[in-house]
């Protein structure tokens, strides 16, 4: 009887049922962490479990990750690191964001490629790349003016259409009750086929090319500058930090922030208090759709004036669904989701040197999706925890205290 | 463009449709009981793999199929343990099971056949001839005789969607699934194990992806790519909520998008619109789905309990 009390009790101290409502929970730090652990401990068995040294793995993983200061490579891996994080960061934010209105924006992958094309296409149409060329040439040493208003006016043009591309799903929710998780996954496919079967296959095509060739490459003026020589490491980590603090900023320090949040811790209850405290919440669940977009389209645009500077026939979808994984390690708070974003970042840069043991690349998916699937499981994880903690505390304590606090 | 072609066609399209017609149906029989299954993409990757190496060790297609059924359960008991035993959230379950996909099936393609990008073809596949349905009596009756010669996953998948049909709404267990579907608490009061039922629905359910996904690759093609289901899983659940969660509207649903999928093909063939963007035909059942759900063209609704994880004795 005492130590069903002290279950509650602990229960309480710690916000179980809350779901990570609570922030200043420990085990919100917690739960990551060890998803993260179990998580690398599942990867290891699956390795020793295909006959390979998991350990020299491991060190080929977190050795060329960039991580660890020190050796040749060093300063390349962790440019690497950090302009693979940038994207991952964005993708993540606009998670994040979307969770904390109790939203599932499942659709970051779509808001991300809509950004990725628009930026491109502001990065070579004409009347624009031409301005800012001619200003880039007039100006002189000072050139790098006409660089940084080219490279905003890609990025912010791909961010108010990826924005606008999550606000279709918002609205279908708002106005026709469209479950915003099926809404976002349709609106990511349409995105995808759209501009990889249409636009990148015909009308943003060079005509001399074949179709295999992508799109028009952007020019000079619109590719973000490199601030780090000789590595490709370029502004997108600043901007990303940038988001990150407006994110959080907008979310603790600001009147929508606050009914953002309000909106969310209500989410599954229907939302009638906010509603009846007189917040408009069509219409913050609209902005919040269109700030979650534009998020993920930050590190579309990212992808294609930072990395390829065109559209890539090759381009993989997973940005978005990595962001999923990343909003979730980070617990959706934004300082959370860049630490989540570097470790993931971490993984997918150091996982390229794997194939020197015969590991495929993806094998950081592996990682992601335990961690995930740990975090799915989280109930399950505190429970355990508790457990732990509860252990330890009445083997410290003598059960006669316990049976005398009780 | 002639009968034979015309019957060329329509198999093509049911070939098509077969993968998308199984996801739809683990999509019924799973969000009826209440749990959503969004890795059922992952769900298929899986299938698709362990029933190629079933085939390709065994050299019989049956074992791929039965190791693809197995996979398939397995992964939907994780998918239960975590959503139904620990009340996970489902869409966050689902996107792991998409995501522990990608990487291991590439991680075990480059450990079993040492290759990337493409498993080795079959020789014994259910697309090859001996494996076939022959129904001569069909071949001389124009459109029917698309019928006279198809793979046997495709008759699965017919008779499948019928079975889900007496199982939904002719069985005591149908009635019990679609009650923990629409009112777990009614369900309960009335002595009904939801969490069982559910459980039941989960697995069965993932093991239709896993037939689905071995359909790709033991049916439709006579291999694995790497790329592979390539979005399948989620025009199967667009087809589930076109078909408005039942097993025939998902036939019908699959068949529609199945036709969508070839559509390019068939304008390759006849000539007609050779301007018309592929873009513009592989988004059409997106589109469709997301005007059923706003209710432009009749409009869909999802069970009521959908999603929502069950507390037992929660006021």
């Amino acid at each position: 009887m005492s130590e069903s009390n002290f279950t509650t009790k602990f229960l309480k101290v710690f916000g179980i049922d809350n779901q990570g409502h609570n922030r200043r929970d420990p085990l919100n730090v917690w739960v990551p962490l060890i998803s993260i652990s179990l998580a690398l401990v599942v990867g290891m068995i699956v390795i020793a479990a295909s006959g390979r040294n998991p350990f020299r793995a491991y060190a080929l993983l977190f050795g060329d990750s960039g991580l660890i200061p020190g050796g040749s490579a060093w300063r390349r891996e962790f440019a690497e690191l950090l302009i693979k994080s940038a994207m991952y960061i964005a993708t993540g934010l606009s998670v994040a964001l979307a969770f904390k209105g109790g939203l599932f924006n499942i659709g970051a992958e779509g808001q991300f490629w809509v950004g990725a094309i628009v930026a491109t296409f502001f990065g070579y149409w004409a009347p624009v790349a031409h301005t800012f060329g001619t200003m880039y040439a007039a100006l002189g040493s000072f050139g790098w003016i006409a660089q940084l208003l080219h490279g905003a006016i890609c990025i912010i043009m791909g961010m108010l259409a990826g924005g606008a591309w999550a606000a279709v799903a918002g609205f279908l929710y708002v106005k026709r009750g469209v479950n915003i998780v099926i809404g976002t996954i349709m609106l990511n496919w349409i995105a995808w086929f759209l501009i990889t079967s249409w636009l990148v296959t015909g009308p943003m095509t060079p005509p001399s090319q074949t179709f295999t060739s992508g799109s028009f490459y952007v020019t000079d003026t619109a590719k973000l500058l490199r601030i780090m020589m000789p590595t490709r490491l370029n502004t997108s980590i600043l901007l990303v930090l940038l988001a990150a603090y407006a994110t959080w900023f907008l979310l603790y320090k600001t009147t929508i922030g606050y009914e953002i949040r309000a909106i969310g811790y209500t989410a599954n209850i229907g939302m009638e208090t906010p509603r009846a405290q007189g917040i408009n919440v069509s219409r913050r669940i609209l902005q919040l759709m269109f700030f979650s977009g534009s998020l993920a389209a930050l590190g579309g645009s990212f992808f294609i004036l930072g990395l390829t500077y065109q559209f890539p026939n090759t381009a993989t979808m997973g940005y978005g669904w990595t962001g999923i994984g990343i909003a979730l390690i980070g617990q959706s708070e934004p300082l959370g989701v860049v630490l989540a974003g570097l470790f993931i970042g971490a993984l997918r840069t150091g996982a390229t040197s794997m194939q020197v043991a015969n590991i495929p690349k993806t094998f950081s998916n592996i990682i992601e999706g335990v961690t995930v699937g740990f975090i799915a499981l989280q109930v399950a994880v505190r429970y355990y925890l508790v457990k732990i903690i509860q252990h330890r505390h009445s083997r410290a304590n003598p059960p006669a205290d316990q049976e005398a606090a009780a | 463009m002639n009968i034979t072609q015309i019957n060329l066609t329509i198999a093509q399209m049911l070939d098509y449709t077969t993968p998308i017609l199984f996801a739809a149906l683990c999509g019924v029989l799973s969000e009826n009981a209440g749990v959503v299954n969004i890795g059922l993409d992952g769900i298929m990757r899986f299938g698709a793999f362990f029933g190629l190496v079933g085939a390709f060790f065994s050299h019989s297609p049956w074992i791929g199929l039965l190791l693809g059924i197995a996979i398939g359960c397995l992964v939907g008991a994780l998918h239960a343990f975590i959503t139904i035993r620990w009340n996970g959230d489902q869409t966050v379950a689902g996107t792991a099971v998409n995501v522990i996909a990608v990487g291991l099936m590439t991680y075990l393609l480059e450990f079993v056949f040492s290759t990337t990008g493409y498993s080795p073809q079959l020789q014994n596949y259910f697309g090859a001839q001996a494996y076939r349905v022959h129904l001569p009596f069909l071949a001389k009756i124009p459109l029917l005789g698309a019928f006279s010669n198809l793979s046997f996953m495709i008759w699965l998948g017919f008779i499948c969607t019928v079975l889900m049909h007496v199982l939904l709404y002719h069985t005591v267990l149908g009635l019990r699934i679609r009650t923990c579907g629409e009112n777990p608490k009614a369900a309960t009061t009335l002595g009904i194990n939801v969490s069982r039922v559910r459980w039941f629905a989960v697995v069965a359910g993932a093991a239709l992806a896993g037939v689905g996904g071995a359909a790709l690759s033991i049916s439709s093609f006579s291999g694995f790519s790497d790329s592979m289901p390539n979005g399948v899983g989620f025009i199967g659940l667009a087809a589930m909520i076109f078909g408005k969660w039942t097993p025939f509207g998902a036939l019908g649903a699959a068949l529609l998008f199945g036709t969508g999928q070839i559509v390019q093909s068939i304008i390759a063939v006849t000539g007609i619109a050779p301007k018309l963007a592929p873009g513009l035909t592989l988004i059409l059942p997106y589109v469709l789905t997301l005007a059923v759900l706003a209710g432009f063209v009749g409009r869909s609704i999802a069970p009521a309990a959908d999603g929502l994880p069950y507390y037992k004795e929660q006021r």
